[in-house]
């Protein structure tokens, strides 16, 4: 897979930022404006990121193209994939290639197109005005940030050089040397803990409520309302029925219960 | 076109195909079904002419005919207007779908009760379904309210005759259970009706505008506000809901959900619309209530492993949602839960179909022993994913239009009235997150992950099963995309 390898080195190194590729200038400007706006602190994030993004993808790139278990894998027999799917990657990665190479006017371009829209069409004029962008001082700010930056993507792409495509040591066997950055992987590996977390809060708290909710709130009106609100009157229509024997005399006996009662009440109500 | 009478038939035209299907239908069988299904679609027909000629020019159609000339004055009046049209058309529209639903799943629950040779079952099933659906209809379009308490009845009882005849596991207590709460709930209504009588002298739903605000409006705006919150199952007053919604024949069980819900409209109709100033003194305690209930539902639903009982215990948290909007007592708000309910509605006929095609095609309701069945039945797993949306509130189907009404109007009447009002909104939005997990939770139980090797061959649910949820997830995408076939009628009373 000659071609696919080709493209997708040309994508990558232009992530990474490599020069003279378009990611190259566009991280460069990001990094510029960082200085210039005095942002040291983000300055530094940049370069660090520089230096893990130049790491995973090279990594990336080493997991595909030159596994170390190739042969074992059955994997040497892949074809390169058909031109319709290969033309339009070339065309991309021709692109690349060329606005990298057009780098400065490409920014230059898009500096010009944004400074008028955010003056015209949002009233906002730029800012770092004040600072020239011209001048020695600015050239060796240039230069230096972009050497860095280059820096920093050889010192990336150094370990994973020799961990993924040489195969020259093992970032297993490395990692067991080293107790802090074991523990420094189990964070990142675990995604600094953010699911547990979630799971812990939110996930566990809801269904903790579920059980609760059934345990001591639905089981027992269930029960007073269906079971024993039901059983009282049951039970009453018992008592009542027992009353109700049927014979002659315990009748005529509530009779003459009523009967005096009634007198007592009519008594009571003065009418008598 | 004008055609005579058009609201009385509505009515009229079921109850006489009742009669016919319960004296004649014996012969036919199950097919009697599409006899039925025949019937509701003229009368949803009927219903869909009528919203074009109020829809045109705004106003109302108003029938009237008349009941008892002597004291007391009764008039048997049919009101089809912005608020009881789409109330009306959508219950109408449900019991249309379920009576398709019903043909296959009522012939393998009466063969599995009855036996194949009990034709006889199909008439009683199919003439009590025809009255449970004038009931329903007859409710929205009743004028007065004497003629409302008859068709609440009418709905009531034919439904406690189903979960006794068709019903599942305990059902001889459980219709028992069903009607005696729904009987109080409908009794506190009736004396709410009567006390009101004493006061306005005639039972017209608009003369209750006459005692709002006097201690008489009061107490009938309690009455009637207890009654119909006991049917509609809030918080304290749920207990029988789980049991009767989980255990009724599932062809049916989709329409009682909407007679929970139909409280939603007796308050919008009654309540805000006539003695608002009364029904304003409720307006804090209902919304507590409300709150709580949604989310005590929501947790009761989660905690459900019984895919019926699960359904019939989201109705409580569903439910809720519209009172929420109703206690708003704000416009939008008010028209957002009416919205609701006609959105909860159709999904809830959905889901509950759902349910009863996974007991009937894999004979158990125990979601702990389903999984992976989106392979073996894709239709069923689709329909279940659009009516989980609807209840969960997704756009593009209508309960999200629906619920941002709602909420809109919670939150207008937080900022105008009482910095209350806002806390409720935003434990009520919170709390729909409860909603999407205990409706997607079970799609994903029951339709993903692990098949057991005991449903390797359980096939996909008869057409005629599937097809009326498809129709009905369609009606609810069309009113989701364009609400204002809903709002346009709801705005013209609501005000």
């Amino acid at each position: 897979m000659r071609l696919t390898w080709i493209f997708m080195w040309v994508a990558a190194l232009s992530l990474i930022g490599f020069p003279p590729l378009s990611g190259f200038w566009s991280k460069d400007a990001v990094l510029l404006s960082c200085w210039q706006a005095g942002q040291y602190g983000l300055f530094a994030v940049g370069l660090i990121s520089v230096i893990l993004t130049a790491l995973y993808v090279v990594r990336l790139m080493g997991l595909i193209f030159n596994a170390k278990h190739a042969e074992e894998q059955n994997m040497k027999h892949e074809k390169e994939a058909s031109s319709l799917m290969l033309a339009p990657l070339g065309i991309l990665t021709a692109l690349t290639i060329a606005i990298g190479l057009g780098g400065p006017w490409v920014e230059e371009f898009l500096s010009n197109t944004f400074t008028s829209y955010f003056q015209d069409s949002l009233g906002l004029t730029a800012v770092n005005n004040a600072l020239s962008n011209t001048g020695n001082n600015f050239l060796i700010l240039e230069i230096f940030v972009a050497v860095v930056s280059t820096l920093m993507v050889l010192i990336g792409m150094f370990p994973a050089y020799r961990f993924f495509i040489s195969h020259k040591s093992d970032p297993t066997t490395f990692l067991s040397g080293h107790s802090s950055l074991r523990a420094i992987h189990q964070f990142l590996w675990n995604r600094w803990y953010m699911e547990a977390f979630y799971n812990k809060v939110f996930l566990n708290t809801g269904l903790a409520l579920k059980e609760l909710a059934i345990k001591y709130v639905e089981n027992p009106l269930d029960q007073l309302l269906n079971v024993e609100v039901p059983a009282f009157f049951a039970g009453v229509s018992r008592g009542l029925r027992k009353v109700q024997t049927g014979i002659l005399s315990v009748n005529l006996l509530y009779f003459i219960l009523l009967f005096i009662a009634i007198l007592i009440a009519l008594r009571g109500l003065g009418v008598l | 076109m004008q055609i005579p009478f058009i609201l009385l038939q509505v009515i009229i035209v079921p109850i006489i195909f009742a009669l016919i299907v319960g004296l004649f239908g014996k012969r036919i069988g199950r097919r009697l079904g599409w006899i039925v299904f025949a019937v509701l679609l003229y009368t949803s027909l009927l219903l869909v002419l009528t919203g074009f000629n109020i829809f045109g020019n705004g106003g109302q159609w108003f029938e009237e005919y008349n009941w008892s000339a002597t004291i007391p004055n009764l008039k048997f009046g049919f009101r089809a207007d912005g608020l009881s049209l789409p109330v009306a058309f959508v219950m109408n529209l449900v019991c249309t779908a379920c009576a398709v639903y019903s043909i296959r799943y009522m012939q393998h629950r009466i063969e599995e009760l009855y036996g194949k040779e009990a034709t006889g079952m199909y008439r009683v099933y199919y003439s009590i379904y025809l009255l449970f659906s004038v009931g329903l209809t007859g409710v929205a379009l009743s004028t007065n309210l004497i003629e409302m308490y008859l068709f609440v009845e009418l709905a009531l009882i034919p439904s406690y005759i189903m979960i006794d005849l068709f019903g599942y596991v305990d059902r001889h207590r459980i219709a028992m259970m069903y009607f005696i709460w729904n009987h109080v709930g409908a009794a506190l209504f009736l004396i709410g009706v009567v006390s009101a009588y004493a006061g306005t002298g005639s039972f017209e739903i608009t003369a209750l505008a006459t005692i709002s605000g006097t201690s008489l409006g009061f107490w009938v705006c309690l009455l009637m506000l207890v009654g119909w919150l006991v049917k509609m199952a809030t918080f304290g007053f749920h207990v029988w809901l789980p049991y009767a919604h989980g255990e009724h024949p599932t062809s049916i069980a989709a329409i009682i959900a909407t007679i929970v819900g139909l409280g939603n409209y007796v308050f919008a109709r009654l309540l805000f619309g006539n003695m608002l100033t009364t029904f304003q003194t409720f307006q804090i305690p209902l919304s507590i209530l409300a709150v709580v209930t949604i989310i005590y539902g929501a947790f009761l639903t989660m905690g459900q492993n019984d895919v019926k009982r699960l359904y019939a215990c989201s109705t409580i948290s569903q439910t809720a949602y519209s009172i929420l909007g109703i206690a708003s007592m704000t416009t939008i708000g008010v028209v957002g839960g009416v919205y609701y309910f006609i959105s909860h509605m159709l999904g809830k006929c959905i889901l509950f179909s759902v349910a009863g095609i996974m007991l009937s095609q894999t004979g158990t309701r125990d979601m702990n022993k389903m999984g992976g069945l989106a392979r073996r039945m894709p239709l069923t797993a689709t329909v279940c994913i659009l009516g989980s949306m609807i209840l969960s509130a997704i756009p593009p189907l209508s309960g999200f239009q629906a619920e941002w009404m709602l909420f809109t109007g919670v939150f207008q009447q937080g900022n105008q009235a009482n910095a209350l009002g806002l806390v409720f909104a935003v434990i009520a939005i919170l709390a729909t997150f409860l909603t999407v997990v205990y409706t997607f939770w079970p799609a994903v139980r029951m339709f993903f992950g692990q098949l057991p090797e005991d449903m390797k061959d359980v096939k996909e649910a008869p057409i005629s099963m599937v097809a009326p949820l498809f129709a009905l997830a369609l009606v609810s995408l069309i009113i989701g995309v364009f609400p204002e076939l809903v709002t346009r009628f709801l705005n013209t009373v609501i005000v």
